[in-house]
């Protein structure tokens, strides 16, 4: 996936824990892990609106965009 | 009526069809003796051979046993709410094979004696079979649209 989640970059600037973020945004720990190690598919907006609150951050401050390798060698 | 639960009406199907099962075991194995008798109780003026018939329904029970075992498989995933598992497509891509192979035989049986009955077996079971592949494919989608669900957060 060429879209990467930095949301562990975010909570070590914020000094939060995921148990805590978890708690906060009312997400289950499982489905927290899963996006912060890029498992996942797909973010809700609803989701990532909660995040940002709870950071107090932008989108862009969690997602970010690196072109894949392989589409790089083509 | 709950449906689908251990306690709903796909627990109760799935307790039927483990009576079946043991039953379709017992009938199996004592399959030469229990065709004599019903030879000599019903089919007095046969035209049907003993031997022809035995092999053809050891084949063809071996077949029906492989579909309920696997149809009991899929009602124990459906009774842990748990349908749409990679497990249930296989499942049901099995019994469509082993309904197509019953249909095989059943054909054959056909060309040499034929039955009236024998032909509504035969179309009973390859339309079954011809199902269960788009029941399977239709499950195989429905596993995609599931992890993708899973996997939204």
């Amino acid at each position: 996936m060429s879209i990467i989640v930095n949301l562990d970059v975010m909570m070590a600037k914020r000094k939060i824990s995921s148990s805590e973020l978890a708690s906060k945004i009312d997400l289950t720990q499982a489905n927290l892990s899963i996006l912060k190690n890029n498992k996942a598919k797909a973010i809700r907006f609803s989701t990532l609106e909660t995040i940002c609150k709870a950071l107090c951050c932008q989108p862009g401050d969690i997602l970010a965009y690196e072109e894949d390798d392989h589409l790089l060698n083509k | 009526m709950i449906i689908l639960d251990q306690k709903g009406f796909s627990g109760v199907v799935k307790y039927i069809l483990d009576l079946i099962f043991i039953g379709g075991i017992g009938i199996f194995l004592s399959l030469p003796i229990a065709l004599k008798w019903y030879m000599g109780l019903m089919y007095t003026r046969t035209s049907e051979n003993y031997n022809f018939l035995l092999g053809f329904l050891f084949i063809t029970g071996i077949f029906a046993l492989l579909i309920v075992n696997e149809i009991r498989k899929l009602l124990k995933n459906l009774n842990r709410n748990n349908p749409f598992i990679m497990e249930n497509v296989t499942g049901l891509n099995r019994i469509a094979i082993s309904c197509l192979l019953i249909t095989v035989c059943y054909v054959i049986k056909i060309i040499f004696y034929n039955s009236f009955l024998t032909i509504i077996v035969a179309m009973v079971f390859i339309i079954t079979g011809f199902f269960s592949i788009i029941l399977a494919e239709v499950f195989r989608q429905a596993v995609v649209v599931k992890e993708e669900n899973d996997l939204t957060i």
